[in-house]
């Protein structure tokens, strides 16, 4: 079972990724930080999953290298499920790579992060119709802090269960 | 899900679907460009499936493809998201004021001037006060007790414990200088600097220095991004090199890779240049980085000149300010310390015991014989000045503690010393940011990278001595 931390630069995937795993990565304020992948693991009901910091993208379609890397990962590559994390606090442009990986074959969970930052701002999100219109389970959270990040675990781990039967993917 | 665009873009999807029979997704970012699914679709049925549709909106695929999908992503985002109205914060304010020119560049200059006076201080601080009170204290009487009774003299006691009666900088003992150069010298400069890095970075500062000197940069073919680079690069050329993944194009990852190696000096040279050419006065100190500073936009300028390929325009984002978080901080200073210590020891050590080694046999004699008359004629050094220059293709910080002992013994005068380390600093990174070259830029780029340093390093050295024998 593999699962990629995809989303825009900046949006907070490498904090994410060490909420999970436990595994301290270089975390800064711009984007473009994490140049590399990233690959690390969590237990999820007794099940243990591959989870992997992919480079921030803004799209599909690579402009530089390190997307070049991002969308390897996503490409070339089994991959079980998608963590699309997204800033809460420009939401529209977020979603266009959103909807680039809605197209795929591979489920989706949104994670919209930094939800705090877009509370301050006057930014309110309907959830629920969100994850109606992306036809996609959604869960905010604030990452640096941890909020939201049980939540995460939960949504993760029911997809884990459906796909994994007697110990294998499907 | 499956989103739906617009009827004529749906029938060339369709189109295309039926006559390669990929899957919808693919045939789907076949259009919106990306390279590897556009060549699974045969390029006549390409053509003839999005002819209707572009003739339609006049423009091309990709494009109609990018509205459409910026039209979902705005009606969703307007359908579940409300935006109150509200005034900015003070952070925000303070964003702002950073960013534009009028105000920007003063407080640019301010911050830069203030982070590198607090680094030189406190750095300097914890070598003078702590370390090197501690090393030459408690830890030297501990290492002789230990090993003095087991190699009383010979050539494993001046390998592990140096030269006896010289300090610990210069008597070249794995355990003294080779302990001492990187821990007590080179560790409070890079652990000073990351924490003012990592204070900067979590701010958000360096995208709005990115934006501030966004023209400067542009007169290199480069990109006002160029600034992260260069500043991880202070600290150490690895993560610099690393982060130019984000240019788009081979020429602006080449140019910069090659400035980057030229004319930023990483912690390790940095501590060469305060230790050897600072006590001689910080006039000769801002010298040498007002020559590096020249080199750097020179080398920019020729090679974009020189060079064929584009210098894309490209958006970067600037994320608000966020107040840096302890936890975060103590976290990144700590990993990135010991990554320095992980790559910084065994080289210094590997350094050490090559001089030694060369030393025992007399070899390092020979070597200087040798090349002294290049030294001499066109760079004006003594012919044991060889010696920290070609152990520096391992490590700068190793240099120091050759270079030391000449200045000391007045064997190098102050215009020397400043050509020696001007070169030292120029020449060749080190053998670690080498191989990261090699990784990124491939064999013949580094060479060619390499070459364009070298001639450089010998240019300016000769230069340098040319002005100096004139003046003074």
């Amino acid at each position: 079972m593999r699962i990629l931390l995809m989303g825009n630069p900046n949006v907070g995937k490498s904090v994410i990724f060490n909420r999970l795993t436990g595994i301290k990565v270089v975390i800064s304020n711009y984007p473009g930080t994490t140049i590399e992948f990233l690959e690390g693991s969590m237990m999820v009901d007794g099940t243990k999953v591959r989870i992997i910091d992919v480079p921030g993208t803004y799209s599909l379609n690579p402009s530089d290298k390190a997307e070049e890397v991002a969308v390897n990962i996503l490409m070339k590559e089994k991959n079980h499920l998608i963590v699309d994390v997204v800033d809460a606090t420009s939401l529209e442009r977020n979603l266009y790579l959103t909807l680039q990986l809605l197209d795929l074959p591979i489920p989706i969970i949104v994670n919209l992060n930094m939800i705090d930052l877009a509370r301050e701002r006057g930014i309110d999100i309907n959830k629920d119709a969100l994850a109606e219109a992306l036809a996609a389970p959604v869960v905010s959270s604030v990452a640096i802090s941890g909020e939201g990040v049980q939540e995460l675990r939960g949504a993760i781990g029911k997809i884990v269960k459906e796909r994994v039967v007697d110990g294998n993917t499907v | 899900m499956e989103i739906q665009f617009e009827p004529r873009v749906e029938k060339a999807i369709k189109s295309i679907e039926e006559r390669t029979n990929l899957p919808r997704w693919q045939v789907i970012l076949g259009l919106e460009g990306n390279k590897d699914f556009r060549k699974k679709i045969p390029s006549h049925i390409l053509k003839e499936s999005i002819r209707e549709v572009e003739k339609d909106h006049r423009e091309p695929i990709e494009l109609i493809m990018l509205k459409a999908r910026f039209g979902q992503a705005g009606s969703i985002a307007s359908l579940t998201q409300q935006v109150h109205h509200r005034h900015p914060t003070l952070l925000e304010k303070l964003g702002d004021a950073t960013v534009k020119p009028l105000t920007g560049l003063p407080i640019a200059v301010g911050v830069l001037w203030g982070m590198f006076n607090l680094f030189i201080m406190v750095a300097g601080f914890i070598t003078d006060r702590v370390m090197v009170p501690f090393f030459e204290g408690p830890y030297d009487g501990f290492i002789r007790s230990v090993l003095e009774p087991v190699f009383p003299t010979g050539f494993m006691h001046d390998m592990l414990l140096g030269a006896t009666g010289t300090g610990y900088l210069e008597s070249f003992g794995v355990l003294t200088t080779g302990v001492f150069v990187p821990i007590g010298i080179v560790l409070p400069a890079v652990l000073v600097f990351y924490i003012i890095l990592t204070l900067l970075e979590d701010l958000g500062y360096l995208p709005r220095l990115a934006v501030l000197v966004d023209t400067v940069f542009h007169r290199m073919g480069l990109h006002g991004y160029s600034i992260v680079p260069v500043i991880l690069g202070f600290g150490c050329n690895i993560p610099g090199v690393m982060a130019t993944r984000a240019f788009s194009t081979h020429k602006q990852r080449f140019m910069m890779l090659t400035m980057l190696g030229v004319s930023i000096p990483c912690m390790a040279q940095t501590a060469v240049i305060l230790n050897i050419v600072g006590p001689f006065g910080l006039g000769w100190v801002a010298l040498i980085y007002f020559i590096l500073m020249s080199i750097f936009i020179g080398i920019g300028v020729l090679l974009n000149k020189l060079m064929r390929g584009e210098a894309p325009e490209i958006a970067i984002e600037i994320p608000p300010y966020r107040m840096p978080r302890l936890s975060n901080l103590l976290m990144k200073t700590r990993l990135r310390t010991g990554q320095f210590l992980l790559e910084a020891i065994p080289w210094v050590f590997v350094g050490i015991i090559i001089v030694n080694v060369l030393y025992a046999l007399g070899i390092t004699e020979l070597m200087s014989r040798v090349s002294s008359p290049l030294l001499g004629w066109w760079l004006g050094l003594p012919e044991e000045a060889i010696y920290p220059l070609i152990i520096g293709f391992l490590r700068k910080d190793v240099a120091t503690g050759l270079l030391a002992p000449l200045r000391d013994a007045n064997v190098m005068n102050i215009y020397q010393i400043v050509t020696t380390v001007t070169i030292l600093v120029i020449y060749f990174p080190c053998a670690a940011t080498f191989m990261v070259f090699l990784k990124e830029l491939g064999i013949r780029d580094t060479l060619k990278s390499t070459t364009i340093m070298l001639i450089f390093a010998f240019g300016v050295g000769g230069l340098l001595h040319f002005l100096f024998s004139f003046f003074a």
